[in-house]
């Protein structure tokens, strides 16, 4: 009697390994309900590319936030690697633009402001993955999106507003550029091209939001002349040249230089 | 019965978890706004190459077909006209270049 439940127990054991190796290995269940926060990390940072062309391309931060809010764990500093990563394969695209723009936005703002320009910044990482995008949808009617166009290309014509020398170790040979809109609000996803004799390099503000949403920077090397221009939009700064600072009894050190450009 | 109980376990209980998926596995709804994204970008730079790229990670056999599936749904989810525009602009310009015309606005 006991040899036959042992039979049945073993014989159900086997049917029950049997069973799950055939529904996990042979033929798992079917998968075709994918959310975005479960791709694959290179088919993840094209999408959240194309989250940043597509907010590029139409200017609208409550589809792109409401977007973004389907990855839960992304930071805005993952959206500031993404650009520099996408840039160094892509160079100054689209997608780079609005990564800075959107690393900017989703940081929020560098200081307090009037409560009338803080509806962009509202988050949306509250919204239920399994509702996008029927109720985050764009019905005309029901969702009025607020339209804030990327700062490069809605700021107009630039200013160099103020260029300071900064004697500070710590700093060192820093090339420091804030740009502002003309209403003072800081502008990410500027590019800034940087010229020296035999080279020139550039970057975008907005990748490191913790300074501020309008900053970027370039380390500079000694003894070098360099020409600053943010591209198309205001006239090169030229003559820029890391300063010699002294730190007493003769010591002394290059420092840095801060770039601030305004919309006109 | 063992059997049973192991394929219940296997599809139902526990079944096995993805984690690094592929786009054309996407639901159909984060389908249709990839799609979006695509003709939203499209209608700004009119590349369709790079268009045609990010719609092949969908996996759909006429790229066109599935932008015109894609307007098809948010025309009946009530989306704007602008949107609408950009999803048959890219399915013509699909069509016209890859084949596959079909009919639609």
């Amino acid at each position: 009697m006991r040899t036959r439940w042992l039979a049945l127990a073993a014989g159900v054991l086997a049917g029950l390994m049997l069973g799950a190796g055939y529904a996990w290995l042979v033929r798992p269940a079917r998968f075709a309900d994918a959310v975005p926060a479960t791709l694959r990390a290179d088919f993840r940072d094209e999408y959240l590319a194309l989250i940043a062309s597509a907010y590029q391309a139409s200017g609208d931060v409550s589809r792109a936030q409401a977007r973004l809010a389907l990855f839960a764990d992304i930071a805005p500093e993952d959206l500031t690697a993404l650009a520099a990563r996408h840039a160094l394969v892509h160079g100054a695209d689209a997608a780079v633009r609005g990564l800075a723009t959107l690393a900017a936005i989703e940081s929020g703002p560098p200081s307090p402001t009037p409560a009338s320009s803080a509806t962009p910044t509202a988050r949306a990482r509250q919204t239920p993955l399994a509702t996008f995008p029927l109720t985050v949808s764009p019905f005309p009617s029901a969702v009025p999106f607020t339209r804030v166009p990327p700062a490069a290309t809605a700021m107009g014509s630039l200013r160099l507003l103020s260029r300071d020398e900064m004697c500070d170790p710590l700093v060192g040979l820093r090339l420091e550029v804030r740009v502002r809109t003309r209403s003072g609000a800081p502008a990410a996803g500027v590019e800034v091209r940087v010229r020296w004799p035999g080279g020139s390099d550039h970057f975008f503000t907005g990748l490191k939001p913790s300074m501020d949403a309008g900053y970027g920077d370039f380390a500079m090397d000694p003894d070098t002349d360099y020409q600053v221009e943010i591209t198309g939009l205001a006239l090169p700064a030229t003559g820029i040249r890391a300063p010699a600072c002294s730190r007493g009894a003769g010591s002394v050190y290059y420092g840095g230089v801060r770039l601030m450009f305004e919309g006109e | 019965m063992g059997v049973l109980l192991g394929l219940g376990y296997g599809w139902r209980v526990s079944p096995v978890r993805y984690v690094n998926t592929t786009p054309d596995l996407l639901r159909q709804d984060y389908r249709d706004d990839y799609v979006l994204m695509v003709a939203e970008v499209y209608a700004a730079d009119h590349d369709l190459g790079l268009a045609a790229q990010y719609l092949s990670r969908l996996g759909a056999s006429e790229m066109g077909t599935e932008v015109r599936d894609t307007a098809a749904h948010y025309t009946a989810a009530g989306y704007a006209e602008s949107d609408l525009r950009k999803l048959y602009g890219l399915a013509a310009d699909l069509e016209n270049a890859f084949g596959s015309a079909r009919g639609g606005p």
